[in-house]
């Protein structure tokens, strides 16, 4: 009886850590998008704009700078968004690694954890993952078919 | 040598990624620039135009940059199509499995004007 109330706190609990830390991502996709495509937008302007008449160009670039600084500003934030998903994800790890012990003691590990998909690994961390130079002597080195 | 005024695909399912490389390939001096946002948009744009080069990423969905490498390379129409894989898939069991697909090149992701610019020259001086 007590094992299976502190079951169910312990799932209730670990959804709404995942649920905020999950809220909190998809905040920062969206602010990370938003100030990449601003940043890009207010290049694309610069870029555009035409130099010879150098008053207007001077005016155009300072408002374009101005606005560039103040799309970074999403960099505070999100660095805050992502403090809050750090606090979650630790209190979220001290649930798993204590549901891990109960589990353990019920059953054996039967090993069928999901994998995921063939080839699909994401960005690497540092240090792991290979560099473009690395890459480059690498396909050099592997086999091409002949087309 | 390569051709400035041929028509280049970018395929990536993030549109900042597009942006990104549509204006390095701007600032290389090519003009004509698509983009589709998977492999499948991607294989319906090469089957109704003919393009000089393909630049795409890897992980996509529903079709990935991969699936689109093998589906050119099969279709006699665009098997001779140029392919660059752009992507931050870096394993070296990515390398290999892209190059026997047929692919022309691989960049890793984050990369500069320079490296794409390298890639691009190498692609059509080999």
């Amino acid at each position: 009886m007590e094992r299976n109330i502190s079951k169910r706190h312990t799932t209730a609990s670990t959804r709404a850590h995942l649920s905020a830390a999950r809220r909190e991502l998809c905040a920062i996709v969206r602010a990370t998008e938003a100030a990449a495509g601003a940043i890009m937008q207010c290049a694309e302007n610069v870029l555009s704009a035409d130099p010879a008449c150098a008053e207007s160009y001077r005016r155009i670039v300072g408002q374009q700078m101005s606005a560039i600084f103040e799309s970074c500003a999403f960099q505070d934030i999100t660095g805050q968004r992502i403090a809050r998903i750090i606090a979650q994800l630790t209190k979220l790890e001290l649930q798993l690694a204590h549901a891990s012990l109960r589990l353990a003691e019920e059953r054996k590990d039967d090993g069928s954890a999901r994998k995921r998909g063939p080839l699909l690994h994401g960005p690497q961390p540092q240090g792991r993952g290979n560099s473009q130079a690395e890459i480059d002597a690498l396909f050099l080195a592997s086999e091409a078919p002949s087309r | 040598m390569v051709d400035m005024s041929m028509p280049i695909l970018v395929v990536d399912d993030y549109n900042t990624m597009i942006r990104i490389i549509r204006n390095l390939l701007r600032q290389l001096g090519f003009a004509e620039i698509d983009d589709a946002s998977d492999g499948s948009a991607a294989l319906s744009k090469l089957r109704a135009k003919k393009y000089g080069l393909v630049i795409s990423d890897w992980n996509m969905e529903p079709m990935t940059g991969y699936e689109l490498l093998k589906e050119v390379r099969a279709d006699p129409g665009l098997s001779r199509t140029p392919f660059i894989m752009v992507t931050a898939e870096s394993k070296t069991e990515n390398v290999i499995a892209a190059k026997r697909a047929g692919v022309d090149n691989y960049i890793v992701k984050p990369f500069n004007a320079q490296t794409l610019k390298s890639k691009i020259d190498a692609v059509f001086s080999g």
